[in-house]
């Protein structure tokens, strides 16, 4: 989705429209920044058009940047947020000192907080964007590790033919492991066991399937 | 905490002010009593009970951070 363009026209108000058209946005729902302004110039000489450029707000980011600041609050921490959009999703960065408390055992407050985030966020929109947060990169480093071991895991069961079991994890865990097989048509991943002993099982599959 | 649970529980109901949470304070522990619009209960316990656990997470750390044991009830 384009959110940022750059648009050309006699004069601001008519550059701010053109771009209005192009986003399918209101006014309210846009930031403007003008570029240039519009110059008559001299006898038709040196004539130029005003530039602009245009943002589009998301209101999802708004709610959700809210809603964080307001949990920092509570906890009496000093941290920045910042947001990024990457195709659909939403993605906030929390960085600061402390933040240990809202990441939680293995991730678990983290886990809460973006859950409650993707809610907040997309409430009354009808378009439903993913929220990922993280916190001090800790999302970002678990899932790259995760993601390493289940592929090691994943080519393990596939040679030896033989389901792998991994050692018990949080539901966060479990998802990346899920998620960085999914596509891999060699191994499907089930959840079994329950509770503290919940882990994810990768089982091999025959060609013949 | 209290204040916490009420922002949280009122960015996810339809009718925030109806969201009313009141404390019930031991020496070492806090009993939290979330109290929504009878239309809005679901959205605080989701599918599962996945939005009630998440809260009960968050609040939990927040109650650690005061030295404290905290329980999220929601009433019906």
């Amino acid at each position: 989705m384009d959110k940022i363009i750059e648009v050309e026209g006699e004069t601001t108000e008519k550059a701010v429209a053109l771009a209005l058209e192009e986003l399918d946005a209101s006014r309210e729902e846009v930031e403007v920044e003008i570029l240039r302004e519009n110059s008559r110039g001299f006898l038709g000489l040196e004539k130029k058009d005003a530039r602009v450029r245009v943002t589009i707000k998301d209101k999802r980011v708004a709610r959700a940047t809210q809603l964080i600041e307001k949990t920092l609050e509570a906890f009496n921490l000093k941290a920045s947020i910042s947001d990024a959009e990457v195709e659909d999703r939403i993605h906030l960065n929390i960085e600061g000192e402390g933040l240990g408390i809202l990441i939680g055992r293995r991730g678990s407050t983290l886990q809460a907080l973006q859950l409650i985030l993707n809610i907040a966020a997309n409430k009354g929109e009808e378009i439903r964007r993913p929220v990922i947060l993280d916190i001090e990169g800790y999302r970002l480093r678990t899932e790259k590790s995760l993601k390493d071991l289940a592929e090691r895991m994943a080519e393990r069961a596939v040679s030896k033919n033989k389901v792998v079991s991994l050692m018990p994890m949080s539901p966060f865990e479990r998802k990346v492991i899920h998620e960085a097989l999914h596509d891999n048509p060699k191994v499907q991943t089930i959840s079994e066991g329950e509770r503290a002993e919940r882990r994810v099982t990768i089982h091999p599959v025959s060609d013949e399937q | 905490m209290k204040e916490l649970l009420e922002t949280l529980a009122r960015a996810l109901v339809d009718k925030p002010e109806e969201v009313k949470v009141s404390l019930i304070e031991g020496e070492k522990s806090v009993i939290l009593q979330l109290q929504v619009a009878s239309d809005d209960i679901g959205k605080v316990i989701g599918k599962e009970g996945r939005i009630a656990g998440a809260l009960r997470t968050i609040i939990k750390a927040s109650a650690t951070k005061e030295g404290k044991r905290a329980m999220v009830e929601i009433l019906d």
